[in-house]
Protein backbone atom coordinates (compact mmCIF):
# COMPACT_ATOMS: atom_id res chain seq x y z
CA UNK A 1 0.00 0.00 0.00
CA UNK A 2 1.56 3.26 -1.35
CA UNK A 3 1.87 6.31 1.72
CA UNK A 4 0.68 8.98 -0.09
CA UNK A 5 1.52 11.23 2.42
CA UNK A 6 4.93 10.55 2.01
CA UNK A 7 4.36 10.39 -1.69
CA UNK A 8 3.71 13.71 -2.30
CA UNK A 9 6.38 14.98 0.57
CA UNK A 10 9.08 13.27 -2.00
CA UNK A 11 7.47 15.12 -4.80
CA UNK A 12 7.68 18.46 -3.22
CA UNK A 13 10.28 18.60 -1.26
CA UNK A 14 12.57 16.32 -3.74
CA UNK A 15 10.77 18.98 -6.52
CA UNK A 16 11.27 21.75 -4.70
CA UNK A 17 15.03 21.05 -3.20
CA UNK A 18 16.27 20.75 -6.91
CA UNK A 19 14.90 23.37 -8.06
CA UNK A 20 15.92 25.38 -4.41
CA UNK A 21 19.55 23.79 -5.33
CA UNK A 22 19.83 25.31 -8.38
CA UNK A 23 18.69 28.58 -8.38
CA UNK A 24 21.15 29.42 -5.41
CA UNK A 25 23.83 27.81 -7.07
CA UNK A 26 23.01 29.95 -10.19
CA UNK A 27 22.94 33.28 -7.53
CA UNK A 28 26.03 32.22 -6.40
CA UNK A 29 27.52 31.88 -10.00
CA UNK A 30 26.78 35.27 -11.14
CA UNK A 31 28.21 37.05 -7.95
CA UNK A 32 31.23 34.90 -8.26
CA UNK A 33 31.50 35.95 -12.05
CA UNK A 34 31.34 39.85 -11.24
CA UNK A 35 33.86 39.19 -8.12
CA UNK A 36 35.91 37.38 -10.52
CA UNK A 37 35.38 40.28 -13.72
CA UNK A 38 36.18 42.95 -11.11
CA UNK A 39 39.59 41.50 -10.23
CA UNK A 40 40.69 40.98 -13.68
CA UNK A 41 39.62 44.69 -13.95
CA UNK A 42 42.14 45.44 -11.41
CA UNK A 43 44.83 43.72 -12.11
CA UNK A 44 44.53 45.15 -15.90
CA UNK A 45 44.88 48.52 -14.46
CA UNK A 46 47.72 47.53 -12.15
CA UNK A 47 49.67 46.42 -15.21
CA UNK A 48 48.38 49.15 -17.11
CA UNK A 49 49.88 51.74 -14.46
CA UNK B 1 17.48 -13.18 -22.83
CA UNK B 2 20.36 -14.61 -25.35
CA UNK B 3 18.67 -12.56 -27.83
CA UNK B 4 18.01 -9.52 -25.95
CA UNK B 5 21.54 -10.24 -24.69
CA UNK B 6 22.58 -9.96 -29.08
CA UNK B 7 19.93 -7.40 -30.01
CA UNK B 8 21.77 -5.56 -27.89
CA UNK B 9 24.84 -6.21 -29.00
CA UNK B 10 24.05 -5.88 -32.51
CA UNK B 11 22.10 -2.62 -32.08
CA UNK B 12 25.69 -0.90 -29.98
CA UNK B 13 27.87 -2.08 -32.66
CA UNK B 14 25.37 -1.68 -36.28
CA UNK B 15 23.31 1.79 -35.19
CA UNK B 16 26.36 2.77 -32.71
CA UNK B 17 24.03 3.22 -29.84
CA UNK B 18 25.29 3.72 -26.95
CA UNK B 19 28.46 1.32 -28.07
CA UNK B 20 30.72 1.73 -24.67
CA UNK B 21 28.04 0.23 -22.71
CA UNK B 22 26.00 -1.72 -24.74
CA UNK B 23 28.30 -3.94 -26.43
CA UNK B 24 29.66 -5.58 -22.05
CA UNK B 25 26.02 -4.88 -20.76
CA UNK B 26 24.98 -7.47 -23.80
CA UNK B 27 27.65 -9.43 -23.38
CA UNK B 28 27.34 -9.47 -19.92
CA UNK B 29 23.68 -10.80 -19.97
CA UNK B 30 24.29 -13.24 -22.34
CA UNK B 31 27.26 -14.96 -20.35
CA UNK B 32 24.78 -14.96 -16.98
CA UNK B 33 21.92 -16.71 -18.98
CA UNK B 34 24.06 -19.85 -19.74
CA UNK B 35 23.43 -22.19 -17.73
CA UNK B 36 26.02 -23.48 -15.13
CA UNK B 37 28.32 -20.66 -16.13
CA UNK B 38 27.96 -19.39 -12.29
CA UNK B 39 29.79 -16.17 -12.62
CA UNK B 40 27.18 -14.54 -10.41
CA UNK B 41 27.06 -17.38 -7.46
CA UNK B 42 28.61 -15.62 -4.53
CA UNK B 43 32.35 -15.91 -4.58
CA UNK B 44 32.59 -15.84 -8.60
CA UNK B 45 34.20 -13.04 -11.05
CA UNK B 46 31.31 -11.40 -11.92
CA UNK B 47 29.59 -11.55 -8.20
CA UNK B 48 32.81 -10.05 -6.29
CA UNK B 49 32.80 -7.04 -8.86
CA UNK B 50 29.20 -6.20 -8.94
CA UNK B 51 28.87 -7.03 -5.17
CA UNK B 52 32.18 -4.78 -3.97
CA UNK B 53 31.74 -2.28 -6.69
CA UNK B 54 27.99 -1.60 -6.87
CA UNK B 55 26.03 -3.18 -4.52
CA UNK B 56 27.81 -2.83 -0.93
CA UNK B 57 29.99 0.37 -1.59
CA UNK B 58 28.36 1.26 -5.08
CA UNK B 59 31.91 3.12 -6.29
CA UNK B 60 31.70 2.84 -9.92
CA UNK B 61 29.11 5.34 -10.55
CA UNK B 62 30.94 8.49 -8.72
CA UNK B 63 34.29 6.69 -10.48
CA UNK B 64 32.41 7.49 -13.54
CA UNK B 65 31.43 11.35 -12.81
CA UNK B 66 35.19 11.69 -11.93
CA UNK B 67 35.70 10.91 -16.35
CA UNK B 68 32.27 12.66 -16.88
CA UNK B 69 34.21 16.03 -14.92
CA UNK B 70 37.18 15.96 -16.63
CA UNK B 71 35.59 15.65 -20.04
CA UNK B 72 32.84 18.34 -19.52
CA UNK B 73 33.51 22.37 -20.31
CA UNK B 74 30.78 23.90 -17.80
CA UNK B 75 31.74 27.27 -19.21
CA UNK B 76 28.77 27.54 -21.45
CA UNK B 77 26.75 27.06 -17.80
CA UNK B 78 29.21 30.08 -16.08
CA UNK B 79 28.75 32.31 -19.21
CA UNK B 80 24.92 32.01 -19.23
CA UNK B 81 23.77 30.76 -15.72
CA UNK B 82 19.45 31.44 -16.21
CA UNK B 83 20.03 28.03 -18.15
CA UNK B 84 20.64 26.28 -14.39
CA UNK B 85 16.71 26.88 -14.57
CA UNK B 86 16.32 24.98 -17.28
CA UNK B 87 18.29 22.03 -16.29
CA UNK B 88 16.16 22.11 -12.87
CA UNK B 89 12.72 21.90 -14.96
CA UNK B 90 13.88 19.12 -16.79
CA UNK B 91 13.67 17.34 -13.51
CA UNK B 92 10.23 17.70 -13.73
CA UNK B 93 9.42 14.56 -15.56
CA UNK B 94 11.88 12.72 -12.94
CA UNK B 95 9.23 13.23 -10.17
CA UNK B 96 5.88 12.98 -12.47
CA UNK B 97 7.14 9.58 -13.27
CA UNK B 98 7.88 8.70 -9.87
CA UNK B 99 4.01 9.66 -9.60
CA UNK B 100 3.52 7.42 -12.52
CA UNK B 101 5.38 4.63 -10.95
CA UNK B 102 3.26 4.61 -8.05
CA UNK B 103 0.31 4.28 -9.71
CA UNK B 104 0.95 1.39 -11.65
CA UNK B 105 1.31 -0.54 -8.54
CA UNK B 106 5.55 0.10 -7.53
CA UNK B 107 6.72 1.22 -4.06
CA UNK B 108 8.09 4.08 -3.16
CA UNK B 109 11.53 3.32 -3.80
CA UNK B 110 10.81 1.53 -6.59
CA UNK B 111 9.10 4.70 -8.46
CA UNK B 112 12.16 6.93 -7.33
CA UNK B 113 14.70 4.75 -9.51
CA UNK B 114 12.22 4.35 -12.22
CA UNK B 115 11.77 8.21 -12.31
CA UNK B 116 15.09 9.18 -12.29
CA UNK B 117 15.12 7.59 -15.53
CA UNK B 118 14.44 10.88 -16.81
CA UNK B 119 17.46 12.46 -16.10
CA UNK B 120 18.77 10.32 -18.60
CA UNK B 121 22.02 10.01 -16.56
CA UNK B 122 22.95 6.40 -16.70
CA UNK B 123 25.78 6.19 -13.66
CA UNK B 124 23.21 8.31 -11.60
CA UNK B 125 20.09 5.65 -11.84
CA UNK B 126 23.02 3.33 -11.33
CA UNK B 127 23.52 5.23 -8.05
CA UNK B 128 20.48 5.21 -7.33
CA UNK B 129 18.62 1.99 -8.44
CA UNK B 130 21.25 -0.04 -6.51
CA UNK B 131 20.36 1.90 -3.29
CA UNK B 132 17.11 1.67 -3.28
CA UNK B 133 15.65 -1.17 -5.63
CA UNK B 134 18.69 -3.36 -6.68
CA UNK B 135 16.51 -5.57 -8.26
CA UNK B 136 15.19 -2.87 -10.51
CA UNK B 137 19.22 -1.96 -11.82
CA UNK B 138 19.24 -4.17 -15.08
CA UNK B 139 15.82 -2.99 -16.27
CA UNK B 140 16.19 0.89 -15.59
CA UNK B 141 19.92 0.78 -16.49
CA UNK B 142 18.88 -0.25 -19.98
CA UNK B 143 15.82 1.43 -20.00
CA UNK B 144 18.31 4.46 -19.47
CA UNK B 145 21.30 3.45 -21.79
CA UNK B 146 18.64 2.68 -24.59
CA UNK B 147 16.87 6.02 -24.31
CA UNK B 148 19.89 7.84 -23.88
CA UNK B 149 20.89 6.31 -27.68
CA UNK B 150 17.49 7.44 -29.15
CA UNK B 151 17.03 11.07 -27.99
CA UNK B 152 17.41 11.89 -31.52
CA UNK B 153 14.44 10.14 -32.52
CA UNK B 154 12.38 10.96 -29.11
CA UNK B 155 12.90 14.31 -28.86
CA UNK B 156 12.41 16.27 -31.81
CA UNK B 157 8.80 15.20 -32.29
CA UNK B 158 8.21 17.18 -29.03
CA UNK B 159 10.27 20.15 -29.76
CA UNK B 160 7.86 20.72 -32.83
CA UNK B 161 4.91 19.69 -31.26
CA UNK B 162 5.51 22.35 -28.31
CA UNK B 163 7.33 25.24 -30.15
CA UNK B 164 6.15 27.46 -33.48
CA UNK B 165 8.61 27.68 -36.13
CA UNK B 166 9.44 31.51 -35.48
CA UNK B 167 10.37 30.02 -32.19
CA UNK B 168 13.00 27.53 -33.35
CA UNK B 169 14.43 30.23 -35.43
CA UNK B 170 15.07 32.76 -32.35
CA UNK B 171 18.64 33.53 -32.91
CA UNK B 172 20.65 33.37 -29.13
CA UNK B 173 23.42 36.15 -28.30
CA UNK B 174 26.79 34.95 -28.49
CA UNK B 175 28.14 33.84 -25.05
CA UNK B 176 30.77 35.83 -23.63
CA UNK B 177 34.14 34.80 -23.05
CA UNK B 178 34.58 33.16 -18.63
CA UNK B 179 37.74 33.59 -17.04
CA UNK B 180 39.85 31.18 -16.15
CA UNK B 181 39.07 32.00 -12.29
CA UNK B 182 35.85 31.29 -13.10
CA UNK B 183 36.75 28.30 -14.38
CA UNK B 184 38.58 27.37 -11.29
CA UNK B 185 35.83 28.43 -9.16
CA UNK B 186 32.85 26.71 -10.69
CA UNK B 187 33.65 23.25 -9.36
CA UNK B 188 34.79 24.75 -5.64
CA UNK B 189 31.36 27.14 -5.45
CA UNK B 190 29.22 24.19 -7.06
CA UNK B 191 30.91 21.69 -4.59
CA UNK B 192 30.07 23.99 -1.55
CA UNK B 193 26.75 24.72 -2.34
CA UNK B 194 25.30 21.72 -3.20
CA UNK B 195 26.98 19.25 -0.99
CA UNK B 196 25.97 21.51 1.95
CA UNK B 197 22.38 21.90 0.80
CA UNK B 198 21.97 18.39 0.18
CA UNK B 199 24.92 15.88 1.29
CA UNK B 200 23.71 12.73 0.03
CA UNK B 201 24.61 13.92 -3.87
CA UNK B 202 27.94 14.55 -2.58
CA UNK B 203 29.62 11.36 -4.33
CA UNK B 204 28.03 12.45 -7.41
CA UNK B 205 28.46 15.71 -7.17
CA UNK B 206 31.79 16.07 -5.31
CA UNK B 207 33.72 14.00 -7.92
CA UNK B 208 32.01 15.36 -10.79
CA UNK B 209 33.39 18.74 -10.03
CA UNK B 210 36.88 17.39 -8.64
CA UNK B 211 37.25 15.42 -12.32
CA UNK B 212 35.96 19.40 -13.78
CA UNK B 213 38.88 20.91 -11.26
CA UNK B 214 41.68 18.78 -12.72
CA UNK B 215 40.89 19.99 -16.18
CA UNK B 216 40.52 23.61 -15.37
CA UNK B 217 43.21 23.83 -13.14
CA UNK B 218 46.08 23.48 -15.84
CA UNK B 219 48.58 22.01 -13.39
CA UNK B 220 47.37 18.75 -13.83
CA UNK B 221 47.18 17.59 -16.77
CA UNK B 222 47.80 13.71 -16.20
CA UNK B 223 44.99 13.35 -13.59
CA UNK B 224 43.15 15.02 -15.87
CA UNK B 225 43.98 12.72 -19.38
CA UNK B 226 43.83 9.51 -16.63
CA UNK B 227 40.17 10.70 -15.43
CA UNK B 228 39.16 11.21 -19.25
CA UNK B 229 40.91 8.12 -20.78
CA UNK B 230 42.12 4.87 -18.89
CA UNK B 231 39.77 5.74 -15.88
CA UNK B 232 36.66 6.02 -17.42
CA UNK B 233 37.15 3.63 -19.67
CA UNK B 234 38.03 0.80 -17.06
CA UNK B 235 35.42 1.59 -14.79
CA UNK B 236 32.79 1.68 -17.94
CA UNK B 237 34.00 -2.01 -18.87
CA UNK B 238 33.17 -3.44 -14.94
CA UNK B 239 29.83 -0.97 -14.92
CA UNK B 240 28.59 -2.79 -18.39
CA UNK B 241 29.63 -6.19 -17.64
CA UNK B 242 28.01 -6.25 -13.98
CA UNK B 243 24.90 -4.80 -15.00
CA UNK B 244 24.74 -7.14 -17.37
CA UNK B 245 25.08 -9.42 -15.13
CA UNK B 246 22.12 -8.52 -12.82
CA UNK B 247 19.87 -9.49 -15.50
CA UNK B 248 19.16 -13.49 -15.59
CA UNK B 249 15.94 -14.20 -17.46
CA UNK B 250 13.82 -14.94 -14.01
CA UNK B 251 14.58 -11.18 -13.03
CA UNK B 252 14.72 -9.63 -16.19
CA UNK B 253 11.30 -11.27 -18.22
CA UNK B 254 8.69 -9.88 -16.25
CA UNK B 255 5.83 -7.62 -17.19
CA UNK B 256 7.28 -5.46 -14.57
CA UNK B 257 10.12 -4.60 -16.74
CA UNK B 258 7.84 -3.62 -19.68
CA UNK B 259 6.26 -1.30 -17.06
CA UNK B 260 9.69 -0.16 -16.40
CA UNK B 261 10.44 0.77 -20.15
CA UNK B 262 7.47 2.51 -20.53
CA UNK B 263 7.17 4.53 -17.44
CA UNK B 264 11.51 5.32 -18.70
CA UNK B 265 10.18 6.48 -22.28
CA UNK B 266 7.26 8.77 -20.31
CA UNK B 267 9.67 9.91 -18.02
CA UNK B 268 12.00 11.23 -20.83
CA UNK B 269 9.22 12.77 -23.25
CA UNK B 270 8.07 14.54 -19.59
CA UNK B 271 11.83 15.73 -18.68
CA UNK B 272 11.84 17.50 -22.27
CA UNK B 273 8.73 19.03 -22.46
CA UNK B 274 9.32 20.73 -19.04
CA UNK B 275 12.34 22.29 -20.10
CA UNK B 276 10.56 23.60 -23.66
CA UNK B 277 8.05 24.78 -21.56
CA UNK B 278 9.87 26.86 -18.97
CA UNK B 279 11.90 28.15 -21.48
CA UNK B 280 8.94 29.46 -23.49
CA UNK B 281 7.82 31.06 -19.75
CA UNK B 282 11.27 32.61 -19.65
CA UNK B 283 10.75 34.16 -22.72
CA UNK B 284 7.96 36.01 -21.76
CA UNK B 285 10.05 38.13 -18.84
CA UNK B 286 13.41 37.84 -21.27
CA UNK B 287 15.07 40.98 -23.15
CA UNK B 288 17.11 38.69 -25.24
CA UNK B 289 15.16 36.01 -25.89
CA UNK B 290 15.88 32.58 -25.87
CA UNK B 291 15.28 29.74 -28.33
CA UNK B 292 13.08 27.08 -26.39
CA UNK B 293 14.62 24.13 -27.83
CA UNK B 294 17.83 24.56 -25.44
CA UNK B 295 14.97 24.06 -22.67
CA UNK B 296 14.99 20.22 -24.09
CA UNK B 297 18.65 19.86 -23.56
CA UNK B 298 18.12 20.00 -19.92
CA UNK B 299 17.81 16.38 -20.18
CA UNK B 300 21.29 15.05 -19.39
CA UNK B 301 22.25 13.11 -22.07
CA UNK B 302 25.56 15.15 -22.57
CA UNK B 303 26.40 16.15 -25.61
CA UNK B 304 23.45 14.12 -27.75
CA UNK B 305 20.14 16.97 -26.46
CA UNK B 306 22.14 19.63 -27.04
CA UNK B 307 23.17 18.03 -30.79
CA UNK B 308 19.25 17.67 -31.51
CA UNK B 309 18.54 21.11 -30.05
CA UNK B 310 21.22 22.66 -32.31
CA UNK B 311 19.52 19.98 -35.87
CA UNK B 312 16.31 20.94 -35.24
CA UNK B 313 17.65 24.91 -35.09
CA UNK B 314 18.95 24.66 -37.96
CA UNK B 315 16.28 22.81 -39.95
CA UNK B 316 14.17 26.64 -39.81
CA UNK B 317 17.07 28.13 -40.17
CA UNK B 318 20.78 27.04 -41.49
CA UNK B 319 22.81 29.55 -40.17
CA UNK B 320 21.35 29.53 -36.78
CA UNK B 321 24.13 27.82 -33.82
CA UNK B 322 22.42 27.01 -31.06
CA UNK B 323 25.10 23.98 -29.44
CA UNK B 324 27.42 26.49 -27.14
CA UNK B 325 23.80 27.97 -25.58
CA UNK B 326 22.25 24.62 -25.77
CA UNK B 327 25.43 23.17 -23.73
CA UNK B 328 24.81 25.12 -21.01
CA UNK B 329 21.30 23.33 -20.00
CA UNK B 330 22.96 19.92 -20.50
CA UNK B 331 25.43 20.35 -18.14
CA UNK B 332 22.75 21.92 -15.60
CA UNK B 333 20.92 18.93 -16.07
CA UNK B 334 23.68 16.68 -15.10
CA UNK B 335 23.67 18.89 -12.13
CA UNK B 336 20.01 18.45 -11.65
CA UNK B 337 19.61 14.64 -12.38
CA UNK B 338 22.19 14.03 -9.33
CA UNK B 339 21.16 16.65 -6.57
CA UNK B 340 17.61 15.03 -7.45
CA UNK B 341 19.20 11.32 -6.62
CA UNK B 342 20.97 12.56 -3.58
CA UNK B 343 17.26 14.09 -2.30
CA UNK B 344 15.57 11.00 -3.09
CA UNK B 345 18.25 9.22 -1.11
CA UNK B 346 18.17 11.59 1.86
CA UNK B 347 14.24 11.47 2.06
CA UNK B 348 13.86 7.54 1.30
CA UNK B 349 16.52 5.65 3.42
CA UNK B 350 15.99 6.54 7.12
Amino acid sequence: MVDWGEAFEVFFVGFGGVVTCLVILQACIIIFSKIASGNEKTGENKNNG
Amino acid sequence: MWIIGITLITLAIRKKYEPLLLVPIGFGMLIINIPLSDLMKEGHLLWVFYHFTIDRWDILPPLIFIGIGAMTDFGPLIANPKTLLLGAAAQFGVYMTFFGSLLLGFNLHEAASIGIIGGADGPTTIFLTSQLASHLLGATVVAAYSYMALVPIIQPPIMRLLTTKEERKIRMKKLRNVSKLEKVGFPLLATLIICLLVPNAAPLIGMLMVGNLFRECGVVERLSKTAQNELINIVTIFLGLCIGATMPAEVFLKPQTLYIFFLGLVAFCFSTASGLLLAKFMNLFLKDKINPLIGAAGVSAVPMAARVAQTVAMKEDKHNFILMQAMGPNVAGTIGTATAAGLFITMLIK
